[in-house]
């Protein structure tokens, strides 16, 4: 059955169709150039990571296979080896007598490689592509028939030799689990030929816009945003040397976006294609990699099944499928009372124990399940050990874990390859751990991190011990900044992890606080261990309200308190000044401030919201006046922002930094209604923080749904985890009492800022109320 | 479709395109030899009406009267209401004002008195059913643009409608005019995600024939201050289309103190805006036992989410689009131009297929050969003579055409002379006009009672009293 695509009817015929140098190519892009899966990619290609048991890369190959490519191209760059090797060392696609004899796979490799547009400017240099070929990316799993496609694009460049590609795409509802929230496309179309007039890429905003210009001399456009972009791109052989002339086309989306805005002197166009029928996904995130495997369990990627031969992972033995979408090897041992109820893939030599229940889980080859354990959801990969008792909900649990009796791991969990934890343990949701064996390449990585690029640094491995366990495990969390010192505990939401947390994306919550561990075996010989680790923490081991512990590094470190001050006085100078500086100027200076003291973007973002909060009050002083009613305040935070707004324009365009903003002001409004310091304005602020608010909704700075969400999602773990930058001050001053400044808060004063920002939430409930109604009126 | 719908045909002084020529109102100008109100009412009889309610003004009520017996007596009912001549008396002025004189009972079927259709009415109004519409307009295609329109050149700027249909139901999602959208087209998000799919058309214009259920009679007394059907009616039940019906009066409580920092939201009106929201969905309120039926049916009008059927909209606007038939507003010179061009071929879609019309009157002379084109009408009592050629054109009664005349692609109106080797191409003359012996006239319009001397040439020009004036 693996080799029944290269079967196909058009396929044979092709050969004779066309001449040789007409063979069809196909590029697959097997590195995504993000960091969406760390920790378990720090080992691991993406590519290889396994779905349902199979590794990604084998669907897209096999998908190319069966639409009739005879040239494959795999372009990578991290682990490179490992994808070249496990080509080579499989029979289907490398060495001599593979299955699929008319397709030639060649691993190209470069490390400097930072984007697609890199590796295309790469294959442009080497002269690869002989004709038109297609592009991909090396986590599509698809079963469409791609020849109309094909003849389409030939048909059109037949005429038009400017069609430089053809996107193809597939209809789909618009709230279809298989569209990435974060990958939706919405396409100006011309219905005749199905050029593309007008591309936009997950537009924010509650209203979004299409230029008029693109109805010039047309009188008849549709708006396509039914559709799932998948980034399967039939390219034309203009395509690489159009990103060598173009430097900065990183991705294919700036590709088309500038192919677009140049069309009338370049004269290129890209057409799109609509497919009705056959299933593309692309497993771009966690949540992604959840949907894709579960469509593959329900066949709906047919004929790409666990129990059709493919996937052809080592050993090639085909699954026994059985109804309820359950898939096993021959050599499963069952014992007695435990039940696969329903979307299950148990690999070979699994042994599940008695009385345990499996459900939609994908299950390794070689993994052990005790006795009396419930699986749902779960992705447990090769060689992994889940003692009895346990209780594992939707999580990735990567190669060689072993998890202690007794465990439970909640929603959203992540271990990476190795991690032992438990017996006992209990890991609440979001937890990201890795072994020992990645936590030496990230600290490897961050202290490579001085060079230029991209370089992912994290320190956030903090050695973590969890149940029982003797082995050490650090937790992992991702964080794009770049101050080593500050950024694990970077308050706001954080969108890149938010993906991770795949159960509910409507609801990202980062939950960063620490795992609580039991004190019975630190880990004492470890040199990693901070003093912190050594608090008073209860040793229940049951989950309890997060605790921050590790406030050291909630206080600014002194250049983040210069950053501050730097564009406190730079605002300042343009509200004073009154419209004279200009708004580029104040940009100009803030950047120059974030990279002289190396600020991450998401602390920019909530500092100058913060800063300009404390305009009024600055102004204030200096004209030795007080506000004395929130009114005025109002009004003067309403100057402040209407002569910044050009500046507030240009760094809240992101949902993530809009979120930042929101948490800012929350965050200002929360710690100011009672630090004597700032009386009376803090809690004249707090009386208009609903009106500021509305205001920069208004303005378009903060959009509707990121108000929204911030409201939906923010529980009170979640304010805290932003918690501040003000910690010390609320240390210091509201509580006398505390014995050192950079101590730790109790839960005592959690509570009590916790009830704070719930008071602030009930200021805020009108605004919100309305936005929930107005979604739907249309006026 | 008698009992179900009720047609009013709308004749109230709504300008003439030729009022510079001639001060014929603008039901009663002649195409091919009828009047343009003939057309409207012809059709309606054709798809099976035999009463029409036709609103005039005061001055026109007789004219019109006298004009159309002849051809409805025995056929149509038709019921003349006039109203005084007012400034400021739109079409949704008059259907309210009918409204008021209780003379509605039905759902309505109101077109003008300029429309030249042949479409089917059978599938608009099977369009209004099936979706049990509020609205169902009509949208013809425009006129191109480059036709050549007789007359002096004038630079206009046509603004063009832009409507965003979904593909399948021809459902008008949003209505809008390029001068509105400026640079950008703005779409609601929450609109994109429920008609993920949009056909933006621009080359359509409104056709004036409009399906209403008799509910939206009730909104325009409720809403007085609408006064055109299409520029201020349509746009907004398109809008108001959207509306959520669950959606109690959004109250804004803290921050009416705040009008003079947001003005663009807090306007005055909004307290009453809430009301005439609640308003609306009582008039537009569907009946029960027909939400009931839609409910448990497995019919949706949209797939990939469960969202009640139509959205749980009470108000549906449609479009029904005229592509492929013939369907034209006699507004402009252009199209007073291109319709006396279709006449023939409009004719004979209209009139029973044995009425066998003719396009030659029996009383016209002919005073030796001539050459008269299949697609040309010429009136009663027109003398045509020798060796004149009469192409793709309209003449109408008590002409004189002298000899070796030529006339092609014009509409010459009643009571005009051409004289010998006049050659008029392209043109309109009305009523009365003399064209001198040798004169030519390409592109002209010729105002009412206008001598041409002999040997003049025009090209694209306008030739009315007041010119003559001046230029003498």
């Amino acid at each position: 059955m693996a080799s029944q695509p290269k079967k196909k009817p058009g396929k044979e015929g092709k050969g004779e169709a066309f001449k040789a140098e007409d063979v069809l190519q196909a590029i697959i892009i097997a590195d995504s150039f993000n960091e969406r899966f760390k920790p378990i990619t720090l080992q691991t290609p993406r590519a290889l990571l396994p779905v349902a048991n199979c590794p990604t890369i084998e669907y897209t190959l096999e998908f190319l296979a069966s639409v009739g490519v005879q040239e494959i191209l795999i372009f990578c760059r991290a682990h490179a080896e490992k994808i070249r090797s496990y080509i080579q060392s499989h029979a289907k696609w490398g060495g001599k007598g593979r299955r699929h004899r008319s397709v030639t796979v060649q691993v190209i490799v470069s490390e400097d490689c930072y984007s697609m547009g890199d590796a295309l400017r790469e294959i442009d240099a080497k002269n690869l592509i002989r004709g038109d070929f297609i592009l991909v990316q090396g986590d599509l799993v698809a079963n469409v028939d791609l020849q109309p496609a094909l003849d389409a694009h030939r048909q059109r460049r037949t005429v038009e030799r400017n069609s430089v590609m053809t996107v193809v795409c597939r209809q789909v509802a618009s709230r279809h689990p298989a569209r990435s929230l974060e990958d939706q496309v919405v396409l100006t179309v011309e219905p005749a030929n199905q050029r593309i007039l007008h591309f936009q890429k997950s537009p924010s905003g509650k209203k979004i816009r299409f230029p008029t210009e693109v109805l010039d001399n047309r009188d008849d456009v549709e708006i396509r945003c039914d559709i799932l972009d998948c980034h399967i791109s039939i390219c034309s052989p203009q395509v690489p040397p159009l990103f060598t002339d173009n430097f900065d086309y990183l991705t294919r989306d700036d590709f088309i976006s500038g192919i677009l805005e140049h069309e009338e002197v370049q004269g290129n166009t890209i057409h799109c294609f609509v497919l009705q029928a056959g299933y593309t996904a692309r497993i771009s995130n966690l949540h992604m990699y959840d949907t894709v495997s579960r469509d593959i369990i329900g066949r709906w990627v047919y004929p790409f099944c666990p129990d059709l031969g493919f996937p052809s992972g080592a050993g090639d033995v085909a699954y026994i499928y059985k109804r309820h979408h359950i898939y096993q090897q021959r050599d499963v041992q069952l014992a007695m009372g435990s039940v696969l109820e329903e979307n299950v893939v148990v690999g070979r030599g699994c042994v599940i124990g008695e009385n345990s229940v499996v459900r939609n889980s994908v299950i390794g080859n070689g993994c052990r399940i005790g006795a009396n354990c419930v699986i749902d959801g779960a992705y447990i990969w090769d060689g992994c050990t889940v003692e009895a008792e346990c209780q594992i909900q939707k999580c990735v649990i990567a190669g060689g874990c072993w998890i202690g009796r007794g465990s439970v791991v909640a929603s959203g969990v992540i271990l990476s390859y190795g991690v032992r934890v438990g017996p006992d343990a209990r890991l609440p949701v979001g937890t990201r751990l890795v072994g020992k064996a990645d936590f030496q390449s990230i600290t490897d990585e961050a202290e490579d991190s001085e060079r230029e690029g991209p370089v992912f640094t994290t320190n956030a491995a903090e050695k973590t011990i969890l149940g029982g366990s003797t082995e050490p495990a650090w937790r992992f969390s991702l964080s794009n900044g770049a101050d080593s010192d500050t950024e694990s505990d970077s308050p706001g939401i954080n969108f890149e992890e938010a993906s991770w947390t795949w159960w509910s994306l409507a609801n990202p919550i980062t939950v960063d606080e620490e795992i609580p561990e039991d004190d019975s075996s630190a880990d004492e010989d470890d040199a990693e261990t901070e003093p912190e680790d050594e608090q008073d923490i209860p040793s229940s081991g049951k989950p309890r309200r997060p605790v921050v512990k590790n406030v050291k590094a909630f206080i600014p470190i002194e250049d983040r308190r210069i950053f501050f001050n730097e564009i406190s006085d730079s605002l300042l100078r343009a509200v004073d000044s009154d419209h004279e500086v200009g708004s580029d100027n104040i940009i100009l200076e803030i950047n120059s401030s974030k990279f002289a003291y190396n600020i991450a973007m998401d602390d920019v973002n909530k500092l100058i919201i913060r800063s300009i909060l404390e305009i009024p009050e600055i102004r204030a002083r200096q004209r030795k006046r007080e506000l004395t009613s929130a009114k005025e305040v109002f009004g003067e935070v309403f100057h402040g922002l209407k002569i910044l707004l050009p500046v507030l324009r240009n760094y809240y365009r992101s949902e993530l930094s809009q979120m930042s903003a929101l948490t800012s002001i929350v965050e200002c409004a929360v710690n100011y209604v009672d630090l004597p310091r700032h009386q009376p304005y803090g809690a004249h602020l707090h009386e208009s923080v609903m009106k500021i608010v509305k205001y920069l909704y208004d303005q378009d700075i903060l959009a509707e749904e990121v108000i929204l969400k911030w409201h939906r999602g923010a529980s009170d773990e979640q304010v805290l985890s932003f918690l501040p930058f003000f910690l010390h001050e609320i240390a210091s001053q509201a509580s006398p009492r505390r014995r050192h400044v950079s101590g730790d808060l109790t839960d005592e004063d959690m509570t009590a800022l916790a009830r704070k920002v719930d008071l602030l939430k009930a200021k805020l409930e009108p605004f919100i109320k309305w936005l929930q109604e107005a979604e739907e009126e249309s006026e | 479709m008698v009992a179900e719908f009720q047609a009013v045909v709308l004749a109230y002084g709504s300008s003439s395109p030729l009022e510079e020529l001639i001060p014929t109102p603008k039901p009663l100008l002649q195409i091919g030899n009828f009047p343009l109100i003939y057309y409207p009412l012809q059709w309606l009889l054709k798809n099976g009406f035999n009463q029409a309610i036709v609103v005039v003004s005061d001055s026109t009520e007789r004219d019109i009267f006298t004009a159309l017996a002849p051809f409805f007596e025995n056929e149509m009912a038709l019921e003349f209401v006039a109203f005084p001549e007012q400034e400021e008396f739109g079409t949704a002025d008059a259907l309210r004002s009918l409204h008021k004189k209780k003379k509605l009972k039905a759902d309505l079927l109101v077109l003008s008195c300029d429309v030249i259709a042949d479409i089917c009415l059978q599938d608009v109004a099977n369009l209004y059913r099936v979706h049990d519409a509020s609205l169902t307009v009509v949208y013809q295609k425009a006129l191109a643009s480059d036709v050549l329109i007789p007359g002096a050149k004038t630079k206009k700027h046509h603004d063009r409608e832009i409507i965003a249909l979904e593909p399948v139901s021809n459902r008008v999602i949003l209505a809008t005019s390029e001068a509105d959208a400026e640079e950008f087209l703005e779409m609601p998000r929450f609109l994109l995600m429920r008609y993920p799919r949009l056909r933006v058309r621009t080359a359509l214009q409104d056709a004036h024939i409009y399906l209403l259920k008799k509910w939206v009679l009730d909104y325009l007394v409720a809403e007085p201050a609408i006064s055109s059907v299409r520029s201020e009616l349509i746009p907004k039940l398109v809008r108001k289309q959207h509306r959520s019906k669950s959606q109690k009066s959004s109250q804004w409580p803290t921050l009416s103190q705040q009008q003079q920092q947001h003005p663009h939201r807090q306007t005055p009106s909004e307290m009453t805006n809430n009301h005439q929201g609640e308003q609306l969905d009582r008039i537009a309120a569907e009946d029960e036992l027909e939400l009931l039926a839609r409910d448990m049916s497995m019919w949706s009008d949209h797939q990939g989410d469960m969202a009640d059927t139509y959205f749980g909209n009470s108000i549906r606007c449609y479009a029904y689009l005229a592509d492929e038939s013939f369907c034209m507003r006699v507004n402009t010179i252009a199209s007073f131009c291109e319709a006396n061009r279709q006449v023939p071929r409009i004719l004979q879609a209209l009139l029973p297929p044995n009425a066998n019309p003719k396009f030659i009157h029996p009383g016209v002379v002919f005073q030796g050969k001539s050459q008269v084109g299949a697609d040309s009408m010429i009136g009663e009592g027109t003398t045509v003579g020798d060796k004149v050629s009469i192409k793709k054109s309209i003449i109408g009664q008590n002409c004189r055409i002298a000899e070796k005349a030529k006339i092609s692609n014009s509409v010459i109106m009643d009571d005009v002379t051409v004289a010998e080797n006049g050659h008029v191409q392209g043109s309109v003359v009305c009523s009365g006009a003399v064209v001198g012996e040798k004169s030519e006239l390409k592109d002209c319009l010729v105002g009412l009672r206008f001598d041409i001397a002999a040997d003049c040439k025009f090209t694209s020009d306008t030739l009315t009293d007041v010119d003559q004036l001046m230029e003498y």
